[in-house]
C-alpha cells in the first residue's frame, strides 16, 4: 500500500521533519501522525511482541484504537488523532 | 448543537462537552480541514450552513467544552447510577467526569442530559481483516477530504451503507483505480424500495446519483449481493489482494462464485453500530435492533432513556443523516426543557406538532435505508476459525465456540472466558459481533442475549488525570 500525498492541497505549506524510529520522515502541518507514516510508506505503526495484529490506520476518528503508536516516548498514542509537530519523535516498536 | 442551541433559548444554562477539537462532528468535518482541496459545491454549502450554527452557539452564553472526553456520568456522591432503569427522582443531579484539555476541573454537575454520541463504521469479521490495508469507508473519507492523501492505488470497497458509494465516487475523482463496489443488497432491492421512499427528499438522492455516475462513467462495476471472503496479504506486508463473490439472500457466501483481485486496499463496512459506552454505563436499557445487528439505547417518544433525564438524539438512536439529528437535538432539548420545569407543557404541545412530523418523515426515509443495507446474518458465515472476533484481544472465532461449548451462555461469560471486549476499544466493534456469532452457534435470537456491563473510566484516560479525581469520587469507585 502507497499512500501519496495530494500535492495540490499543500501548495502553500512547507514540510518539516519528524523522527521515526531515529529516521527523518517529512511532514506538513495539520498532517495527522497516520498521514505523515503512511505517505512515507510505513503502514505498521507499531509491532508488538506478542501474536497481537500490528497497529495500522482502522476507523482514522478515534474510536478503534488500532493505531496506537509511542510518540515522544508516550505510549498508546492515536497516530490517527494526534496532530504531528516539528521535531516529534515517534517509535514503531517497544 | 442543534439541541445545546434550543436549549440555551430558554434561558437556562448550558454546557456543550464535544470530544472533538473542533465543532461539528463527522457531518461537517471535511469543511473544517486545514490541508483541503478546493471545496465542492455541496461542500460549500455545508460550510456556510456550519458557519451559521457556529455564529449562533458563540453568541450564545453556551459554555462550550472543547476536546472533552466523558469518561463516566454519575450521581452527585461520584456513585454509579442505579442500574437497569430505576426511574431517577425530579431532582436528581447528575456528575459528568470528563478529561479536559486545558482546564483543571474535570467534571459538571447537571439536572438532565442530552446524549449525542453518534455513530462508527461497524466491521463484519472475515479472514484477514486485521491486517493493514483493510480499512472503513469512514477512514478514506476523512484520509482524503480532511488529510488530502490517497490512502492507495487500487482499492476494492464493499459492505453495506451510504458511504460506500459516495467514497468510491471521491476516490475515483483523485484518480485512484477502484475495481469494484460490493454491495450486499439486491438491485431489484434497491430500486423497489428507492421509489417508495423518494418524496421530498430529492437532494439526498442529487448526492447519491452524482455519485453513481462518476462510477458509471468510469466503468467501475457495481455488484448487487456480494462481499469480500477474504483478504490477502499478510499482517507484515499488508494487503495484496481480495478474494469475493456472491452471497446469497441471507448473506451466506456462495465460494463457487469466489473471484481475486489485486488491490492494496479493501475498503468494507456492513452500516454503523451507535456508541453506547455512556448509555450502557450508566444503566440505561438497550435493544437489540436487527436491521443494524447492534444495540442501540431505548427511547421513550420525548427521546428519553430509560434512566429519567437522560435523553438521546442524532445517529445513536437511528442513523438518519444530518436533517434527522438536528431535529431530534430540538426535541430532546424541548423534552428537557419540559422536564426541568423551564417550558409549559403548553409550549411544548405547540412545538411539538411541527417537530414530530418532520422526525417521523425523516425516520421513514432512515427505515428505508436499513431496510436496504440491514446486516445479513450470514455475512457471519465468512469468517473462518482462526479469524479474529476481538483484534485488541486477539480473541478468535474458534475461542468464541469454544467459550460456548465450556458452558458460556451469553456475552458475560464469553468475556471472563476469552477476555473478549477487555482490550484497547473496550468491547466497541466486537460486541455485536460476538453476539450475531453466538446467534449463529446457538440458535438463540440476538435480542435474547444480554449485553454485559461496562464500567467507568469508558474511554482510557491518563492516570496522573485520575489522581486528580479522589475529590470526585467520594464513592469507592472502581477506577
Amino acid at each position: 500500500m502507497i499512500a501519496i500525498r495530494i500535492a495540490q492541497a499543500r501548495a502553500d505549506k512547507e514540510p518539516f521533519e519528524i523522527e521515526v524510529d531515529g529516521k527523518k520522515v517529512p511532514a506538513y502541518a495539520g498532517e495527522t501522525v497516520s498521514t505523515a507514516l503512511q505517505a512515507a510508506g510505513i503502514q505498521i505503526f507499531f509491532r508488538q511482541e506478542n501474536s497481537y495484529p500490528p497497529s495500522k490506520l482502522f476507523c482514522g476518528m478515534g474510536t478503534c484504537r488500532q493505531c496506537l503508536i509511542m510518540i515522544d516516548d508516550q505510549i498508546s498514542c492515536l497516530a490517527c488523532q494526534t496532530l504531528v509537530y516539528p521535531g516529534m519523535k515517534v517509535r514503531t516498536s517497544p | 448543537m442543534a439541541a445545546a442551541l434550543q436549549a440555551a433559548s430558554a434561558g437556562i444554562s448550558v454546557a456543550l462537552l464535544d470530544e472533538g477539537s473542533q465543532l461539528g462532528g463527522h457531518f461537517y468535518k471535511s469543511s473544517l480541514s486545514n490541508i483541503a482541496l478546493p471545496l465542492s459545491s455541496t461542500q460549500r454549502l455545508k460550510q456556510i450552513e456550519f458557519q451559521s450554527l457556529l455564529e449562533a452557539i458563540q453568541k450564545s452564553d453556551i459554555k462550550i467544552y472543547q476536546g472533552a472526553r466523558v469518561w463516566g456520568i454519575f450521581d452527585r456522591e461520584g456513585k454509579t447510577l442505579t442500574l437497569n432503569g430505576d426511574s431517577s427522582p425530579q431532582n436528581q443531579i447528575f456528575r459528568i467526569g470528563f478529561e479536559p484539555i486545558i482546564d483543571s476541573q474535570g467534571w459538571i454537575e447537571t439536572r438532565s442530559i442530552i446524549i449525542a454520541t453518534g455513530v462508527f463504521d461497524r466491521p463484519i469479521p472475515f479472514p484477514g481483516w486485521e491486517m493493514p490495508g483493510v480499512v472503513t469507508p469512514g477512514a478514506v473519507q476523512i484520509q482524503l477530504e480532511k488529510q488530502a492523501l490517497i490512502p492507495g492505488q487500487r482499492v476494492i470497497i464493499a459492505g453495506s451503507g451510504p458511504l460506500q458509494l459516495v467514497v468510491a465516487a471521491e476516490l475515483i475523482r483523485c484518480g485512484v483505480e477502484v475495481v469494484a463496489v460490493l454491495d450486499t443488497s439486491a438491485l431489484f432491492d434497491a430500486w423497489q424500495r428507492m421509489f417508495a421512499a423518494m418524496g421530498g427528499l430529492k437532494t439526498r438522492f442529487s448526492e447519491g446519483f452524482h455519485a453513481l455516475l462518476t462510477i458509471m462513467r468510469k466503468g467501475v462495476p457495481i455488484l448487487f449481493r456480494h462481499a469480500v471472503f477474504k483478504a490477502l496479504g499478510s499482517n507484515e506486508r499488508g494487503v495484496q489482494g481480495v478474494v469475493y463473490g456472491r452471497i446469497d439472500q441471507m448473506g451466506n457466501p456462495v465460494y463457487q462464485t469466489a473471484r481475486e483481485a489485486q488491490v492494496d486496499v479493501i475498503c468494507c463496512a456492513y452500516g454503523f453500530s451507535p456508541s453506547i459506552s455512556l448509555t450502557l454505563h450508566m444503566g440505561c436499557r438497550h435493544v437489540f435492533d436487527p436491521l443494524i445487528g447492534a444495540w442501540k439505547p431505548f427511547y421513550d417518544e420525548k427521546l428519553q432513556t430509560s434512566v429519567a433525564g437522560v435523553f438521546v438524539a442524532g445517529d445513536v438512536t437511528t442513523v438518519g443523516g444530518k436533517p434527522l439529528a438536528q431535529l431530534q437535538g430540538r426535541w430532546a432539548a424541548i423534552s428537557a426543557l419540559q422536564r426541568l420545569g423551564a417550558w409549559s407543557e403548553e409550549q411544548v404541545r405547540r412545538e411539538r406538532s411541527k417537530i414530530i412530523s418532520a422526525i417521523r418523515r425523516e425516520e421513514k426515509f432512515a427505515q428505508w435505508l436499513w431496510q436496504r443495507y440491514r446486516v445479513l446474518p450470514g455475512l457471519f458465515q465468512i469468517a473462518e476459525e482462526e479469524t479474529l472476533v476481538c483484534r485488541c484481544e486477539a480473541v478468535r472465532v474458534a475461542d468464541v465456540r469454544l467459550a460456548l461449548e465450556d458452558g458460556s451462555y451469553d456475552l458475560f461469560g464469553i468475556k471472563l472466558r476469552t477476555r473478549l471486549g477487555m482490550g484497547q476499544c473496550q468491547g466497541r466493534y466486537c460486541f455485536s459481533n460476538a453476539a450475531m456469532l453466538i446467534s449463529l452457534y446457538s440458535g438463540r435470537n440476538a435480542s435474547e442475549i444480554d449485553l454485559p456491563t461496562i464500567r467507568p473510566p469508558i474511554v482510557p484516560v491518563r492516570l496522573g488525570y485520575l489522581a486528580t479525581c479522589r475529590q470526585f469520587l467520594t464513592h469507592n469507585e472502581e477506577v
